[in-house]
């Protein structure tokens, strides 16, 4: 399944959870280096991107506590 | 056996000779100890010799993180530290401080580092995975703790964990602390120092080995309920608006919302408590400040030196700059102002006509206490020394001080609080002197004057077990809660988490039983274990930091209440039926040595105690030097 993943970097706080979730899922370890969405944080700002190998699966935005990822609409293959 | 969760080494590195060395992580020790603090005080206990000058090189600067750190485990980004503490020679362990380090440390391959010696000048050390080297820290050297994080970051990008101290620790102020990316704080009782002490400014670390789990499916499966509980929870929404004001409303939600920034998160936090505040009007509109949490911004205002946010705020980065705790600092300047006006200090001595609580006055004196200038030399020695100067005819305005820093939470204490529970109770017993949460992880506030029940069910949530309860809650003096007795499973509830490497706020251990606490161990690591071995475990770990300060000459006579605690206004018990006068106190005392099978005449443990929890080497290695546990 594919999701569309909205990105809200105002409400980005830096857990860094998507980028947990991901490497888990995706590599079998946590590694916030081989994860497919990245955050790139400073002075409390965030830049949220995503890596060519994102499948768009959404789990990203299942484990933000903070709504900054949402996953809003199903994208039909 | 692989070690999942754990990264699998400790990473040893000698300032006098440069040399680094990586050990396998002993597994058995992990099973006896659990990992963060549990480890730290077995390999403190094993390598910081009896009797050493804490400033000297034969000190140690332990870290470590536990081995949830750097999963997904909500809240699991912390470290701990252990060390021989300058401000009272305490072997002393500070729980906190998560951000980036903990992670960083973990994937670059390492579940703690020892680090002892001293540098022939002034160095930082960087652990990039496999490459470890001792930098030159040139003229990071006279930065502030922030200054330097942000010039780190500058020369390495992010993300990095990085672990820094001020100028007061450069200048050995003997109550300094290290901080961690800013905002987390390292070391109540002179870690700061310590580092000052080894000409070491900072430790940098990333990692991309990565940390796997044993059993992905179970992990995945309690991580999933957690988060699900975490979801519903419905403090969340405000938790994540208004901050540790949403459970310590200590400055008006309005004023916060002005002046927040941005909410900063620990690696994994779900409540993402430290921030960054900015000034909107005054003398320093414009600026923007890190804080490990509003409240702790307005220690300024709760002494009366301001009453302006902006100024309070401004005050707190430039404590936070230096390095220096800021109860400490501030008790200090207090205690320097009453000697002045009851004529034991002189003008001349002091250096001015007392100390003016105003902000430009305190900065200033922050100032000479950070770089020991004029008398803030004497008081970077903390109170431990000056009270061995200064400490005779002081009844009157005598410090809240227990084994040489501030009980900072109690009837008189800065902090003002009303009953005696775990967290008072624990300002005496810690064997370290009073910390953040000396007492563990009660509920005792939160469930405040609710029936017994309610705190039955957070006693079994905590892992107490039955018959302990039925001790807990037999009626003594009156009281029908024995807090005494009681500490002793909050305190190790609290150190199961410091093991763990989770975090030790309320607003998250809640969503953590032993059970899941267990469990998710078990999940992660492939070492089954049940919440008795894990409350087992954390029990082995304070008997053998408690023998580790017996060595140093601690014993029941340290373990004291403030004697202003029993003035004219006295803390009621949990009920608020009962005052707590000296004599119930100290009773409470005896219960709790009772509880935890240590003597009654020395407050230390007993043999037969040692040698349930394995550890017989204790009584061996002390019977060397002259100590012997009945």
């Amino acid at each position: 399944m594919k999701y569309e993943i909205r990105t809200y970097p105002t409400r980005c706080v830096g857990c860094l959870n998507c980028q947990l979730i991901c490497s888990f899922l995706f590599e079998k370890a946590f590694n916030i280096f081989k994860a497919r969405i990245m955050i790139d944080r400073i002075d409390g700002n965030s830049k949220i991107g995503f890596t060519d190998k994102c499948t768009s699966c959404g789990f990203c935005a299942d484990y933000c506590l903070y709504s900054a990822l949402e996953k809003v609409e199903e994208v039909k293959e | 056996m692989k070690a999942f969760g754990y990264a699998g080494s400790i990473l040893f590195v000698n300032l006098t000779t440069s040399k680094i060395k990586k050990e396998p992580l002993d597994l058995e020790i992990a099973r006896n100890f659990i990992g963060g603090f549990g480890i730290n005080t077995k390999l403190g206990y094993d390598l910081i010799k009896p009797g050493i000058d804490p400033l000297s090189a034969d000190n140690k600067i332990i870290i470590g993180a536990g081995p949830f750190v750097g999963t997904n485990i909500p809240g699991s980004a912390r470290v701990c530290s252990l060390t021989k503490l300058p401000v009272n020679g305490a072997i002393g362990w500070s729980g906190g401080a998560g951000m980036n380090f903990g992670i960083m440390l973990k994937n670059a391959g390492y579940d703690h580092i020892v680090i002892e010696g001293c540098a022939d000048k002034p160095v930082y050390l960087k652990i990039f995975d496999d490459d470890v080297e001792i930098c030159d820290a040139g003229t990071l050297w006279g930065e502030g703790s922030g200054e330097t994080v942000d010039e780190l970051y500058t020369e390495y990008g992010r993300p990095l964990g990085v672990a820094s101290i001020g100028q007061a620790a450069e200048n050995l102020v003997k109550f300094s602390i290290a901080f961690v990316e800013k905002v987390g704080t390292l070391g109540r009782g002179g870690l700061g120092a310590v580092f000052g002490s080894k000409n070491l400014k900072a430790i940098i670390a990333r990692g991309t080995k990565g940390i796997q789990v044993s059993d992905r499916k179970r992990y995945r499966e309690l991580v999933d309920q957690l988060y699900e509980r975490m979801r519903g929870y419905s403090g969340l929404k405000d938790a994540h608006k208004y901050g540790f004001l949403n459970f310590m409303p200590a400055m008006p939600r309005e004023v916060y919302l002005e002046l927040k920034k941005a909410r900063l998160a620990c690696v994994s936090c779900p409540i993402a408590d430290k921030e960054i505040l900015q000034i909107k009007k005054g003398k320093f509109k414009g600026r923007t400040v890190y804080s490990s949490a509003a409240v702790n911004t307005l220690m300024s205002m709760m002494y009366g030196i301001t009453n302006d946010y902006g100024e309070s705020i401004k005050l707190s980065e430039e404590l936070d700059s230096y390095g220096l705790d800021q109860m400490e600092a501030l008790e200090l300047l207090k205690f320097a102002d009453q000697l002045y006006k009851h004529g034991m200090l002189t003008e001349k001595e002091l250096g001015s006509p007392g100390i003016k609580f105003e902000p430009d006055s305190v900065t200033e004196w922050l100032k000479k206490i950070a770089y020991r200038e004029g008398f803030g030399d004497a008081l970077a020695d903390g109170f431990g020394e000056v009270l061995k100067k200064y400490g005779k005819g002081i009844e009157e305005f005598a410090p809240v001080e227990v084994k040489g820093m501030v009980a900072y939470q109690g009837i008189t204490s800065p902090i003002k609080t009303d009953l005696f529970t775990t967290f008072e109770f624990g300002m005496a017993v810690h064997p370290k002197g009073p910390c953040a949460a000396p007492g563990g992880s009660s509920p005792l506030y939160f469930t405040r004057g609710r029936a017994i029940d309610w705190v039955a069910g957070h006693l079994d949530r905590m892992g107490v077990p039955k018959d302990a309860q039925e001790r807990i809650f037999t009626l003594k003096d009156g009281m029908a809660l024995n807090v005494g007795r009681m500490t002793k499973y909050s305190q190790q509830s609290l150190f199961i988490v410091d093991m763990l490497g989770t975090c030790g706020r309320g607003q998250i251990n809640r969503f953590y039983s032993n059970k899941v606490q267990a469990e998710l161990y078990s999940a992660v690591t492939g070492i089954e274990i049940s919440g008795e071995e894990l409350m087992k475990a954390a029990e082995r770990a304070v008997n053998l930091i408690k023998a580790a300060n017996v060595r140093e000459g601690f014993d029941r006579k340290d373990d004291r209440f403030p004697d202003g605690w029993f003035g004219k206004e006295k803390h009621k018990d949990y009920y608020e039926k009962v005052e707590i006068t000296k004599e119930i106190a100290y009773g409470l005392l005896d219960d709790y040595y009772d509880e935890r099978g240590w003597d009654l005449k020395t407050g230390i443990p007993t043999k037969e105690k040692l040698i349930e929890l394995g550890l017989n080497f204790v009584i061996t290695d002390a019977e060397k030097i002259g100590v012997t546990y009945s």
